[in-house]
């Protein structure tokens, strides 16, 4: 029988939720190719972990359970994850793209002499064949890339394109003990320490901004565009005036002199649209525009526009949403 | 200290996108090519590198086209010190398991370095493989996500950027390092036309893919067709009567039928 | 008897005219008050004069670290060119100018709050200059001509100018002492202990001096009759035209009694008064007074009628004191720290930690650091903190010209600041909001970041007209700004909707049109101006380009001032003369009453660089229904909206609180909210400017001021639009 195997990437004591939105693709996956799901595990003191994977439909876990896997160190997991593939023979090697699946998986791939289903946004099966969606230029173009099914394959799933998957207490997993395989030359590489970001804001990885110019009004009424942005789960974006009156931090700029976003939704509230703010958004990909003026000329790039008071419609749209 | 950057020529942002020409050498206006900005942020990493040390070399290594020539200009504009091309007219090789393999070779080739450097990942095919596959190919330790580097007796202490931190890790040189665009090196400096005129005058060395013993082999998992997503054609729609619960609830009524989640945050 | 009287009197006076003589009444103060003393003076003098030369020789070797001009290989030759300028504009037509600013008038050139300063300067300088030429004279008038030079009329000439000078100099020191230390509290901040010690100098020398004429006629007076050189004389009554000295010396008579008592008091105000002159003279060249000579120096040699609108070329930048060049350095040792271009530097103003003032004593100070007396450290690098010269300071400059212009002595601030600029683009040193914007000019030939294919589509109906070589006409250049920019897209769809409806002749270069290039020059990218300019002034001649008319001020002034450096020649005119000459020639005509209150501000590169107030203000007149009002500063006096020298793309510094353009607009508010005095309510009120940055800067800054209520940001050609209407008069004709 086909085995998949998923890389279960944990960080702070959790399945982190790209890995969840791998075993959707994984659940379907393995439908399509009758085949059963396994995944790999490796870190400290994370039996537990191991356990929860079972609920997602993981059939057997290989659990890394060991002192030298308490830090992430690239080549031990390249070398242990090596060593498990060619005892277990998978067909299908599967890890998010996040930050460490990104590094891991195309070496992993290379130590196979393979090419792999990087970074796609989907992956499905049809006709022996598996095919998987990559976005080109920032998500303005999208190619296919296509690979026997026959042979052994790798592949990276982007977060944000697939739900994550339910767990179902009925289901548990087997787990087994796998030893950890390092080799000298996996030394050149030392973990030394893990430090938790400053409370600094990166907007342009944001998924959803919610954006505030000058017809917020003051210091005082942007905080609506704070809790909005926290409401919805995103972080607070701001137009050149807003941030030159001192409503919120420089971190926030979009535009010419601030920071280049694409985020999914960008909800513009009382932006009128300077060319110097719209070269900083105009790729996000749904926009949304609050605004009293309808005339503004940030709505002829807008998808949806509300004309009104943004702080009647913000709290309003977060009661909704 | 010497150091390999590795940059590559991409469709430039403000270019027509064409489905069929994703690739400079598909092209034969200059104007529609770049320097993948991200390789910029190893540029600058590498100089910063040998200004601090004061010595050592930079070379830039380009896979491309004669369309890529100006790519490798620029980074001697920059500051690299020397510069490679490989010749890839008429974009022959384009998936990146080959090119790693092609600038594993070409690494091979030039020998003596200390770091290899990339970008974190391409402005064009933004598949980030490249750093991890060319360290596997040359069998070198490997970081990505540089924010910052540090040394220390024949090893590299670098900073990178993982999912809400930061994570320090030793690694031992010769390595490979792919750059981030944020942390120490977020703002590569600014070539003046003047260095781009001077370095246009430089010669810079074209190197063959056949020259460097690379065994053919097939991709596993190939490209096939390039589509781009359905055009916007509709026009913004606009809620503009009613109170502001009603627009919200035509709002989120519109999105829901496009099948927007604008809740999936939360 | 009349007539017997005046002629008595005339004899009289006749008498008392001719035989007035200047005498010392005494012996020579050698023999007074013995050899010791006598040597002392001398060699105190000696030294005095040593160490201005010594004084002089170190800023000179400074100077001479400056970069001659294009022609002069060497030193030699250098000399006799700068001698040769010196002649030449010393003869030239430009003398008077040079006359004017050299009596320090250039500073009445300022607006009405600074004739006083004016009024104190010109005291002090007749006053010291005229003191100067007096003692001179005594002293050819005893060493010289032995006592037979100052008879007569003259020598009472000399003893009312030599204390009417003496007055001024009084007064106006004293006048300068409480503007700096008593009254204006802004001086007094900023005066140091150098004005404090020149003043005190200053007012000793003047005070002294009257004291020893006053001692010296006490002496004559009380010895009356005297007999000094075989002349007798019975009275001294023609030293009462010494209208100080001679009441002081009636009034000293008083509590003086003895000849002994005369001596100390006279050798006492005799040494410090020449104790004074000395060290005034030892500090000469090392204080601010050294203007009297490297200002002098300077306006003589300086290029007086140099074109504003040309920045001065620095191929390699300029990154230490051997990059300037020698009249650069020249015009640095001439500052004296008036703070005219600090008080008029709206960078300054809003709180960045740019001075002009300070970059110029910066520059002079590094000059004098790296070449002491002795010592030479060559090529030392003095961008940043070493100097004060530091990223910020730099990329703060506005390019305003508001400091040059302000300054009495032609310092040209704008040329040091964008070659120092040029070494910081050299290194790549920029922030990084410029090199998106430099890269995107570079790669798109515009500021925005925006595909060239996009450029017209600003315009959403109509065609606009392409230039051909076969037609040549007037060829309008809308500028990136009007290109993308949406707020300013309305000014371009006004201007084109105005050639439209008075049926201009005239074509576009449409998307291929390029980036004038004015604001990389004042970035001190050199190189991307000049490939720049080298492709337009080429694009424009392949089509025989007869006239140019362009939106942006900025471009308006490259093309004028800096392309024919380029080879490119063009007759060239901004937007508000092009239209002013459309109304006056009756092509444009008003159709509606605007009945707007509106102001005017004018843009740096349209007024300050090329003089083009009037255009403007002429066509509001001609708005109908307009009322104009006009704010405090403006015309040459105008301040800044912040956006010039690339500016507009500078990320706000957060120690600057209320931005420049910021400033602008409650400058405006204040003007546009002034009491109306009859009944008449305007629709509307309006800031008008007529710059694409202007208009931009100014917007964003009337939002962030929350001032959208009160009134407006327009570009003039959008009231001209307006005051048209919108049914061209002569549309059925046309079709």
């Amino acid at each position: 029988m086909a085995k998949i195997l998923i890389i279960l990437e944990n960080a702070k004591g959790k399945i982190v939720g790209l890995t969840k939105e791998c075993l959707t693709v994984v659940q379907k996956l393995a439908g399509e190719l009758e085949a059963e799901v396994e995944g790999v595990i490796l870190g400290q003191d994370i039996g537990s972990l191991a356990q929860e994977a079972g609920t997602y439909g993981v059939k057997k876990v290989y659990k890394v359970d060991d002192a030298q896997f308490s830090g992430i160190n690239i080549l031990y997991h390249t070398r242990t994850i090596e060593a498990l593939i060619k005892e277990t023979n998978p067909t299908l090697v599967i890890g998010g793209a996040s930050l460490y699946g990104q590094e891991l998986v195309p070496r992993l791939a290379a130590r196979f002499d393979k090419a792999m289903f990087a970074s796609v946004k989907s992956l499905t099966f049809d006709d022996d064949e598996y095919e998987g969606i990559h976005p080109l230029f920032e998500e303005k173009l999208f190619i296919s890339m296509e690979g026997s099914a026959g042979e052994l394959t790798f592949a990276t799933i982007l977060g944000g394109n697939n739900p994550e998957a339910e767990p179902d207490d009925g289901l548990s997993a087997e787990v087994v003990d796998f030893s950890p395989v390092i080799q000298d030359s996996d030394k050149r590489e030392s973990f030394v320490e893990e430090t938790i970001a400053k409370v600094s804001v990166d907007i342009t990885k944001a998924k959803l901004l919610v954006s505030g110019g000058r017809g917020v009004g003051s210091a005082e009424k942007f905080a609506v565009i704070t809790e909005a942005a926290k409401a919805l789960g995103g972080e607070v974006g701001a137009s050149r005036a807003a941030v030159d009156a001192g409503w919120v931090v420089y971190d926030h700029e979009i535009g010419q002199t601030g920071k280049t976003v694409t985020p999914d939704f960008y909800i513009a509230c009382g932006i009128s649209g300077a060319i110097q703010h719209l070269v900083g958004m105009r790729n996000s990909k749904t926009i949304i525009v609050i605004n009293t003026d309808e005339e503004a000329p940030i709505i002829e790039m807008a998808h949806y526009a509300i004309i009104g008071d943004l702080h009647e419609v913000l709290p309003e749209l977060m009661k909704s949403v | 200290m010497n150091i390999l950057v590795f940059v590559k020529a991409t469709i430039d942002r403000n270019a027509p996108l064409d489905p069929d020409e994703t690739f400079p050498g598909d092209r034969d206006d200059k104007s529609d090519v770049m320097t993948n900005n991200y390789d910029k942020n190893a540029i600058e990493a590498a100089l910063r590198i040998i200004e601090e040390k004061g010595e050592g070399k930079v070379t830039a290594v380009c896979l491309g086209s004669d369309m890529a020539d100006k790519v490798v200009k620029e980074a001697i504009a920059m500051g690299c010190h020397e510069a490679i091309r490989i010749e890839n007219s008429k974009a022959e090789v384009t998936h990146f398991y080959s090119v790693a393999k092609i600038l594993a070779a070409a690494a091979k080739k030039v020998g003596e370095f200390d770091l290899l450097l990339f970008g974190m990942q391409s402005y064009d095919y933004g598949t980030a493989t490249m750093a991890p596959m060319v360290s596997e190919f040359l069998d070198l330790p490997l970081a990505c996500w540089v924010e910052k580097i540090a040394f220390n007796d024949g090893k590299v202490i670098v900073d990178k950027v993982i999912e809400g931190g930061i994570r320090k890790v030793e690694v031992k040189m010769p390595a490979v390092l792919s750059i981030a665009s944020s942390g120490d090196f977020e703002e590569p400096r600014y070539t003046s036309v003047r260095r781009i005129m001077k370095a246009s005058k430089t010669a810079v060395p074209v190197w063959e893919i056949a020259d460097l013993g690379i065994e053919e082999k097939k991709p596993s998992v190939e490209f096939d067709d390039i589509e781009e997503p359905p055009a916007r054609t509709e026009k913004c729609v606009i809620f503009d009567d009613g109170d502001a619960s009603e627009l919200v609830g035509e709002l989120l009524g519109a999105l829901k039928e496009k099948g927007l989640n604008i809740g999936a945050y939360k | 008897m009349g007539e017997i009287m005046i002629d008595i009197t005339l004899t009289l006076l006749q008498d008392w005219i001719w035989d007035a003589r200047r005498e010392a009444y005494w012996p020579s103060s050698i023999e007074l008050y013995g050899k010791q003393i006598g040597f002392l003076v001398y060699l105190c003098a000696a030294i005095a004069v040593i160490v201005l030369l010594i004084g002089l020789y170190r800023n000179m070797r400074v100077w001479f670290r400056g970069k001659y001009d294009q022609e002069e290989q060497n030193f030699t030759s250098f000399i006799f060119g700068l001698i040769k300028r010196g002649f030449k504009n010393f003869f030239s037509r430009s003398f008077p100018k040079r006359l004017y600013y050299g009596i320090g008038s250039g500073i009445l050139k300022r607006k009405t709050m600074q004739k006083s300063s004016f009024i104190v300067h010109t005291m002090i300088m007749v006053g010291f200059l005229g003191s100067a030429i007096a003692t001179l004279t005594l002293t050819i008038h005893e060493y010289v001509f032995h006592y037979k030079l100052l008879v007569g009329p003259l020598y009472l000439l000399l003893n009312v100018g030599a204390d009417i000078s003496g007055v001024l100099l009084l007064c106006g020191v004293v006048m300068a002492f409480t503007r700096r230390f008593l009254r204006e509290k802004p001086y007094y901040e900023r005066a140091g202990v150098e004005d404090l010690v020149l003043l005190l100098l200053l007012l000793w020398i003047s005070l002294s001096g009257f004291f020893i004429e006053a001692t010296r006629i006490l002496y004559g007076l009380n010895h009356l009759p005297l007999d000094i050189h075989e002349i007798l004389y019975t009275n001294i009554d023609f030293e009462m035209t010494s209208f100080i000295g001679f009441p002081l010396a009636l009034i000293l008579g008083f509590f003086i009694t003895n000849d002994n008592m005369i001596f100390t008091i006279h050798a006492f105000f005799y040494l410090s008064h020449l104790m004074c002159i000395l060290i005034l003279a030892i500090i000469l060249t090392f204080s601010k007074f050294f203007h009297v000579l490297a200002g002098v120096g300077n306006i003589i040699l300086t290029d007086i009628d140099k074109t504003k609108g040309q920045v001065k070329f620095h191929p390699d930048g300029i990154s230490k004191i051997e990059d300037f060049t020698f009249y650069q350095l020249l015009e640095a040792s001439a500052c004296m720290k008036c703070h005219f271009c600090h008080n008029y530097c709206p960078a300054q103003d809003s709180g960045e930690p740019l001075s002009p003032l300070k970059v110029i004593q910066d520059v002079k100070n590094w000059g004098k650091q790296q070449y002491g007396l002795t010592q030479s450290n060559k090529d030392v690098n003095m961008l940043g903190e070493q100097s004060g010269l530091t990223e910020d300071v730099l990329w703060a400059c506005v390019t305003c010209y508001a400091c040059t212009n302000a300054c009495p002595h032609l310092i040209g601030h704008v040329d040091m600041i964008v070659g120092m600029r040029a070494s910081l683009i050299e290194e790549g040193n920029v922030p990084s909001t410029f090199t998106t914007m430099l890269e995107s000019v570079y790669q798109y030939g515009n500021v925005w970041n925006q595909p060239k294919r996009d450029r017209t589509n600003w315009l959403k109906e109509g065609k606009l007209p392409k230039i051909k070589k076969s037609d040549s006409k007037l060829l309008w250049l809308p500028g990136d700004t009007l290109a993308y920019d949406p707020r300013n897209q309305k000014v371009a769809r006004a201007t084109y909707e105005i050639f439209s409806k008075s049926e201009l002749d005239y074509g576009t270069f449409g998307d291929s049109e390029k980036n004038d290039g004015n604001e990389m020059r004042r970035l001190g990218e050199e190189a991307l101006f000049q490939m720049l300019a080298e492709d337009n002034i080429k694009m424009y001649q392949k089509r025989d380009v007869k006239r140019i008319v362009t939106s942006s001020p900025h471009a308006f002034n490259t093309i004028k001032n800096e392309y024919p450096q380029y080879g490119g020649e063009f007759d060239v005119v901004h937007i508000t003369t092009l239209l002013l000459e459309m109304i006056e020639d009756g092509r444009i005509k008003f159709n509606s009453d605007l009945n707007y209150e509106v102001t005017y501000h004018d843009p740096c590169y349209l007024g300050r660089y090329n003089d083009e107030y009037e255009s403007p203000r002429k066509i509001i007149e001609k708005l109908p229904g307009v009322t104009f009002r006009e704010m405090p500063n403006h015309g040459q006096f105008s301040y800044c909206c912040g956006g010039g020298g690339g500016n507009m793309f500078r990320e706000t510094p957060e120690w600057v609180e209320t931005r420049i353009s910021e400033k602008r607009v409650l400058e405006a508010k204040d003007t546009l909210t002034l009491p109306i005095q009859d009944d008449h309510k305007p629709l509307k009120k309006i800031l008008v400017t007529a710059c694409p940055f202007c208009t931009s800067m100014l917007t964003d800054a009337l939002k962030t001021q929350q001032l959208e209520e009160e009134f407006e940001v327009m570009d003039l050609v959008e009231l001209v639009n307006e005051a048209m209407g919108t049914s061209p008069p002569s549309d059925e004709s046309s079709s």
